[in-house]
């Protein structure tokens, strides 16, 4: 699997220093997660909010410090990185953010936002090359090249995050790593925005981190998805397989917890999920035990470490299936 | 849209005549302080022992002071120094606050340090600070702008930090830096221009505020020197005439209240302007 | 039990009115959950306002249309003037239960506070009601978490709270808008089986709304489906998600993701709903219609029944996904 990976996260872990009233926590938000990303492949990553999804993608482009772990763009270490290896890597691995509203500086114009990473490292040779870029990248992600002169108050929702992913592909990246990017948009806006990305994955031949708390959207986009809880990755395997069977007994509530749009097949009252333990306070053993229908003693005082299961390189973290 | 943006920025005037008149104030202030050589009708220094203390006539509109020398003349002249005075202190407040401010924010450390004397500074009365100063550096014209300037810098590096250090948690910043924006860029292209609006608010109030500050100095004489008309020394020598002469006093105290209060008017718009509840109002309807 | 005829909720000036909410009627009855069901800036939330008598003063208001609550008209009442007389009591419950509690009071004052004020009980006995109250809401641990401080409370607790504080005051009707949006899938699920065993259980009447057609297909037993200000279709959900008649409602079916899983592309509505004020002669919903026709243009559809109980604001109605 390692063999054709664009992008290889080892052991990744980063903690978080927190401030309650008055006493300090250390809040380890990614405990030890491992990710590999082939080339050409959308890999998702599902979890609940504070599972650590999104700090695995802020690593990645360098706006948290890791504690320890690697994280290599094809072959190369990433963190701690610099000069031209560093610049390298920011305009090939490019970040698409959740909010549309507050991913776009209210005082510049769209133009600059698209230019942005172009301009910050010097990628133009000339105004007109810059101008005919954006217009490029505008129409490319469904907007017209006019757009370049309005300013992101003019936008609707789903406008702006056509500007978000337009300034993510140019220059046109290797790796796109998108962040709950069409969780703050209506439905049939967030279709026509999941569609632009698999386009635009089709023909600019991206590799991308889709991360997202919905099932529904990571099926929709993903090929292979990781299940990620309390800052660890619990299951890994091909979407189809974790939607059709779950392994894992918290990828089996997620997955039996999504409304399904057919009022013939209700889930109400069938299911039990129970809360997830609070960040400050990490259960011993497995930090889903407390939840666990399938709990065992063990469970609560062995962590249980990702292990393969069945074939295509599925995985699970799970003293007992 | 720029030529929009315009038509925004005057709205919370129109809407609210007691700001126009404060900007009508404020524009008068600047225009007698420009044309004062033309607009005042005597020379404001010369001596006329034969009008003293006359007042106010159909020659003499505000009156003559003690050496009977015109006192509408030396009201206008003396515009000049209010204007020099204020727009001193509020390019020294501004050009040390922004720098101080965004540098702490966007550097922890560093900022924890700056702040802390900051903080120092802020304990103490801006007055007696002033003061302090004044007496440590000889009392001028441009030590007077720095004697109260430093009172301003504090509140303007306030302002400043707080709006920098939320604006560094901004989406947009994120993004930016993201893709490998250095610090210049962030300060360049994000920070400070979503700083000009809330900054050009602060302006209107430090130069409001230093109004009062310099014609306090002024009074004390410690100010501009005494041979340069301010509306603060016009006060100072005519305060033993209070009673036979109330409008030597009247006048220039007029005009620094007016001035003060017409900025406070403007100040009070321009945030108007910016409170997003209040724009989203004039959206609405224009 | 709840009965809403014709609103109209309208900004702008008295001479040239906008119409946000334009005409919209819907019945509910005593142990029922009506979704209404909608994306952002459709109406509903404005509409469920107008219902509870809360609109943003100065702002938007009511300007035709009827809201009778047990058949007594309570459309120009402020909720407490409809207590004081004798209308009948109807509470609300939000999207962020956060910005809805005082962070600085405990769970059990502050749900003691609405029980006081509704019930007219002092100290013990309106915390021994909250302490029912928190137990009805299933909230784990109920008598130690009425000294709890909201930040202490995972975010689904926290609705359990506003919840419990909603039916202090016993109410008939009950509107939740988006009470779980902001909430995980598996504490989603929690809160929805709440609300329906709470709805059978008081018999309370459940305005449920939302933008999301899978939680309208888990809860709802009736749905109002809602664009651009009106309601274009009207079914029980069984027949709504078995036979969309208009040609919106299975738009907004067919670009759910997880209906489509494994298909390449995801179909789409074309375009952007028209703004308030936009909206011309004709059907509102013409510009994105993918079997829009001449006449649609021109002349605002008609409300038509398609079935029992299926109503559909189309004058060319989808007859089992196709095109009549």
């Amino acid at each position: 699997m390692s063999g054709d990976a664009i992008l290889e996260i080892r052991d990744l872990k980063v903690s978080f220093r927190v401030r309650r009233a008055g006493r300090k926590y250390q809040v380890q938000a990614v405990d030890g997660a491992s990710l590999s990303l082939a080339e050409g492949e959308v890999l998702g990553i599902v979890g609940e909010s504070g599972c650590g999804k999104t700090t695995v993608g802020r690593s990645i482009v360098g706006l948290v410090q890791p504690d320890s772990g690697a994280i290599s763009f094809r072959g190369g270490e990433m963190i701690g990185a610099g000069g031209t290896k560093l610049r390298e890597m920011r305009l090939n691995v490019r970040m698409v953010f959740q909010d549309p509203y507050a991913s776009l500086n209210p005082r510049r114009t769209i133009g600059d936002a698209v230019a942005e990473a172009g301009d910050i490292n010097g990628f133009f040779k000339s105004r007109a090359e810059r101008s005919a870029a954006i217009s490029a990248t505008l129409t490319a992600v469904g907007l017209d090249p006019s757009f370049a002169a309005r300013y992101p108050y003019e936008l609707s929702g789903g406008q702006r995050q056509r500007v978000g992913i337009a300034r993510a592909i140019l220059p046109t990246p290797s790796i796109v790593i998108a962040d709950e990017p069409v969780s703050a948009l209506d439905v049939s806006v967030q279709a026509q925005v999941l569609n632009l990305m698999m386009d635009l994955r089709e023909e600019l031949r991206l590799s991308m981190l889709f991360i997202s708390h919905d099932l529904g959207v990571i099926g929709q986009i993903s090929s292979r998805v990781a299940v990620m809880y309390m800052g660890r990755i619990v299951e890994q395997a091909a979407t189809r397989a974790v939607l059709d069977q779950p392994l894992h007994p918290y990828t089996r509530a997620l997955v039996a917890a999504i409304p399904k749009p057919d009022p013939t097949k209700r889930i109400l009252g069938a299911i039990e999920t129970g809360e997830p333990p609070s960040l400050f306070k990490r259960p011993p053993g497995c930090a889903y035990a407390a939840r666990c229908p399938l709990a065992s003693d063990r469970c609560l005082v062995d962590v249980p470490q990702l292990r393969p299961a069945g074939t295509d390189g599925r995985a699970v973290a799970c003293h007992n299936v | 849209m720029r030529h929009d943006g315009a038509i925004l920025w005057l709205k919370p005037f129109v809407a609210r005549p007691i700001a126009l008149a404060g900007l009508g104030i404020l524009l008068a202030t600047v225009l007698a302080a420009a044309f004062a050589h033309w607009l005042a009708p005597y020379d404001p220094y010369a001596i006329d022992p034969m009008i003293r203390l006359t007042p106010p006539n159909a020659a003499h509109w505000f009156g003559t002071d003690q050496f009977g020398r015109d006192t509408l003349s030396r009201v206008i002249q003396s515009a000049r120094m209010a204007l020099l005075i204020g727009s001193g202190v509020v390019v020294f407040a501004l050009a040390t606050g922004v720098p101080i401010g965004v540098l702490s924010a966007l550097f922890p450390r560093l900022g924890h340090v700056l702040m802390r004397m900051v903080d120092v500074l802020m304990a103490f009365p801006a007055l007696l600070l002033a003061l302090g100063l004044i007496v440590i550096l000889g009392p001028s014209v441009a030590n007077a702008i720095l004697a109260i300037g430093v009172g301003y810098m504090t509140t303007t590096t306030r302002i400043v930090y707080g709006l920098t250090l939320r604006l560094r948690a901004e989406t947009y910043v994120e993004a930016s830096r993201s893709m490998g924006a250095g610090t210049l860029w962030l300060i360049g292209k994000h920070i400070l221009p979503n700083l000009v609006s809330p900054l050009l608010v602060q302006a209107s109030f430090v130069f409001a505020f230093a109004q009062l500050g310099a014609a306090s100095l002024d009074f004390l004489g410690l100010g501009a020197p005494p041979e340069i008309p301010s509306w603060g020394n016009m006060l100072a020598e005519s305060r033993t005439f209070i009673t036979r002469a109330p409008w030597l006093l009247f006048f220039p105290g007029m005009m620094i209240v007016a001035t003060a209060f017409s900025l406070n008017l403007v100040g009070d718009a321009l945030r108007d302007r910016l409170d997003p509840r209040f724009r989203q109002v004039f959206g609405e309807k224009g | 039990m709840l009965s809403v005829h014709d609103l109209t909720v309208s900004i702008g000036p008295e001479t040239a009115p906008l119409d946000i909410v334009a005409g919209v009627s819907f019945d509910i009855a005593k142990g029922e959950i009506l979704g209404l069901v909608g994306e952002s800036g459709c109406g509903k939330s404005m509409t469920s306002l107008a219902v509870m008598g809360l609109l943003p003063q100065p702002g938007p208001r009511v300007r035709a249309g009827r809201v009778l609550l047990e058949g007594s008209d309570v459309t120009q009442l402020q909720p407490w003037q409809r207590v004081e007389a004798g209308h009948g009591r109807m509470a609300m419950i939000f999207q962020e239960p956060m910005t809805s509690l005082n962070p600085v009071r405990r769970i059990g004052d502050q749900i003691a506070e609405a029980v006081k004020v509704h019930d007219g009980t002092s100290g013990a006995a309106a915390l021994l009601r909250a302490r029912e109250l928190l137990e009805l809401v299933r909230m784990p641990d109920p008598a130690m978490q009425l000294s709890a401080y909201p930040h202490q409370l995972s975010g689904g607790q926290r609705q359990r709270v506003m919840i419990a504080i909603a039916l202090a005051c016993r109410p008939q009707v009950l509107i939740a808008d988006e009470p779980t949006t902001a909430l995980d899938v598996t504490i989603q699920v929690q809160i929805l089986g709440l609300l329906r065993e709470l709805c059978n259980r008081l018999d309370m009447a459940i305005l449920f709304i939302t933008h999301d057609m899978g939680v309208i297909a888990q809860l709802a037993d009736r749905v109002a489906v809602m664009y651009a200000g009106r309601i274009v279709e009207t079914a029980p959900v069984e027949a709504l998600f078995d036979r969309p008649r208009h040609h919106y409602t299975r738009g907004l079916m067919d670009c759910m993701p997880s209906r489509n899983s494994g298909a390449r592309r995801l179909p789409t509505i074309s375009g952007q709903p028209p703004a308030p004020g936009t909206v011309g002669a004709g059907c509102v919903f013409a510009s994105r219609c993918a079997g829009v026709r001449e006449p649609c243009r021109v002349a605002s559809p008609p409300r038509t029944g398609v079935a029992n109980g299926h109503e559909v604001l189309c004058a060319f109605p989808l007859n089992g996904g196709v095109a009549s």
